[in-house]
């Protein structure tokens, strides 16, 4: 139940949208391929899912070439971005759909498609609006319904694109961990696309990092988090400062800066801006002498110790050797 | 699909919505209601006699016969090529798409009488076709296959542009790719996703072809040489009658098919209502 991407290159009107990408999906895992918008990424969801075919390399599913199988064939479960709902049809029909639609050999009795769906419609705890049409759902019921459809077919592989890029900011957060719950009960392989790096981290098991049709990095959220190679995957994972100190530039978090009280070894003088104390850590604005503006953040009980006030100029110490020189 | 009125204040002083009122009456009255009144009135001027008359006549009831008969076979042949050449411009990725709906407006962009020539020049006894056709003993203009090619390049467009936006949508609306990756076949794909999008559009389209095919004059008459009672479609029946002198006779074949246009933009109006009410069932999609 793996997926393996190995050296895909796609081109649209001349412009070159993937350019050699490789990766494996395993078994039972949540990956997400995370990149900014217009980096590819949807472009080689389709790819996996059969929908496009690469200008060169190959797609396999379980050591067998996608190209092999037409769509539909390959058991793959895709949730479209903005979900492709069948809009004539109930939420029930929906998720039948792909059941009816097996070939009439293979094709399982009636009241079995009926249990299989109602089974469904409790997994995503919508067996109270069976009836309805995708038009009277919510943005987040919709999702799922999206979701039960794509799992009907029982997918050996789940594709997601931007699962929650339409919902609102509360709705996201819920179906975000209810999606890692699902996951962790059906235990389907599982790639999903999204830009948003808080999303990737909190869901995924692995993250794919692509920019401009190329893989930055793999690993896990933490390995990204803590030791991206290179400024871009550094800066996209995560607000990160500049400190310019002993002629190198240290990449840093907000919470991976010391206030000093004097100048010494490694540090950058600033003064601070602004102090912001909502919320569960103190962040302050400070700007260095050349004009930069760099953000700290500081745990409250450092800062009743500190006492510092606008305008009050202290020394910048990166806590961690985070250089890409 | 017919909205709700809007009713806003509007900002021009009340004799300019006056005057333009008064304009679009005047117009509408002056060159829809009245002509149409005064064939009406022509038609029963010697009561319902005029009628039995030119019913009765032969070379009627075959005009009619034809232009029927010549309906029944290029609509639904339309329809079943518009759909075709909608559902490949929007489904396929064919180079020269522009190209072919351009085309596409041919038959509505140029003169009848021109289209009507074309087929002349191709199958006429001198055209390119002429002699092979000569050899085999067909004929295609002056008879029925002639009528029935000027009647379906005329119409040719109606219902593939009714349809074109629609399957575009339809395609670009993503059903049908998760449609396939459900492993649905290419039939039920159409049948269930497709069609249940396209299926009002399709009638509009089918009506108002069948509309211009019962009503072409122009194309029509090149390519029939107007033999009565054998290749006079009913609008050249009406021109023959006309030529005749027997205005009552012309009036009333004329009503006749005036009533026809009638009855087509009543299934229209029909049509679009219960597409309405079929849409207010179901919430508006956000």
């Amino acid at each position: 139940m793996s997926i393996d991407v190995r050296n895909v290159h796609k081109s649209y009107a001349g412009s070159h949208v993937l350019k050699g990408v490789s990766l494996t999906v395993g078994t039972g895992e949540l990956v997400a391929l995370l990149g900014p918008s217009g980096c590819g990424k949807t472009t080689l969801l389709r790819i996996i899912a059969g929908l496009e075919k690469p200008d060169a390399g190959d797609v396999l599913c379980d050591g067998l070439s996608s190209a092999q199988l037409p769509p539909g064939e390959n058991r793959i479960g895709f949730v479209f971005q903005h979900y492709a709902l069948f809009q004539h049809m109930s939420v029930f029909e929906n998720i039948a759909f792909g059941l009816r639609a097996r070939p009439r050999r293979e094709r399982l009795p009636e009241d079995e498609i009926r249990r299989r769906v109602n089974g469904l419609l409790e997994l995503i705890q919508l067996d109270w609006i069976a009836k309805r049409l995708p038009a009277e759902l919510s943005g987040g019921q919709r999702q799922r319904v999206a979701l039960a459809r794509a799992l009907a077919v029982q997918p050996r592989f789940l594709l997601l694109d931007e699962p929650f890029g339409a919902l609102d900011a509360k709705v996201r957060l819920e179906l975000r961990h209810w999606l890692r719950e699902r996951h962790a009960d059906l235990g389907v392989t599982t790639l999903f696309v999204t830009h948003d790096q808080e999303e990737a981290m909190d869901v995924a098991n692995r993250l794919v990092v692509i920019r401009d049709g190329q893989v930055e990095q793999t690993g896990t959220p933490e390995q990204l988090y803590a030791t991206p190679v290179n400024p871009f995957v550094c800066d996209f994972l995560g607000y990160v400062n500049i400190l310019h100190a002993d002629g190198q530039q240290f990449y840093v978090r907000p919470h991976e800066i010391a206030l000093e009280w004097f100048s010494g070894e490694r540090t950058e003088p600033a003064t601070v801006s602004a102090i912001r104390t909502a919320g569960p850590m103190v962040q302050l604005e400070l700007r260095t002498p050349d004009g930069r503006s760099v953000t700290a953040a500081i745990t409250h009980e450092a800062f009743q110790q500190r006492q510092l006030a606008i305008g009050e100029e202290v020394h910048l110490r990166p806590l961690v050797e985070r250089t890409f020189d | 699909m017919p909205n709700r009125t809007i009713t806003r204040r509007t900002a021009e002083p009340a004799w300019v919505r006056r005057l333009l009122i008064a304009l679009a009456f005047l117009h509408v009255g002056l060159l829809v209601a009245l002509p149409f009144a005064s064939v009406v009135c022509q038609a029963f001027g010697e009561g319902l006699d005029a009628f039995r008359r030119l019913l009765a006549s032969p070379d009627t009831s075959s005009a009619i016969w034809l232009t029927v008969s010549l309906a029944l076979v290029a609509v639904p042949l339309n329809a079943l090529f518009g759909l075709a050449l909608a559902w490949g411009l929007t489904h396929l990725r064919l180079p020269g798409r522009r190209l072919i709906e351009t085309l596409l407006d041919l038959p509505f962009s140029i003169s009848p009488v021109v289209a009507g020539l074309l087929f002349i020049l191709l199958f006429g006894v001198n055209g390119y076709l002429g002699p092979f056709l000569r050899a085999h003993h067909l004929r295609v203009i002056f008879a029925y296959p002639g009528l029935l090619l000027a009647t379906l390049f005329v119409t040719m467009p109606f219902v593939a542009r009714e349809l074109l936006p629609l399957l575009e949508a339809s395609a670009l609306s993503g059903e049908e790719e998760a449609a396939r990756l459900l492993g649905a076949g290419w039939w039920r794909i159409f049948w269930r996703i497709t069609f249940p999008e396209i299926r009002w559009g399709l009638l509009y389209g089918t009506i108002l072809c069948g509309a211009r095919a019962m009503g072409e004059f122009g194309a029509v008459a090149v390519v029939s040489g107007c033999i009565r009672g054998r290749t006079n479609t009913l609008p050249l029946h009406i021109e023959a009658l006309f030529q005749d002198g027997d205005l009552h006779a012309a009036s009333a074949a004329a009503s006749l098919l005036a009533i026809i246009g009638l009855v087509s933009l009543v299934c229209r109006l029909a049509s679009a209502r219960l597409h309405a009410l079929a849409a207010a069932q179901r919430p508006p999609t956000t």
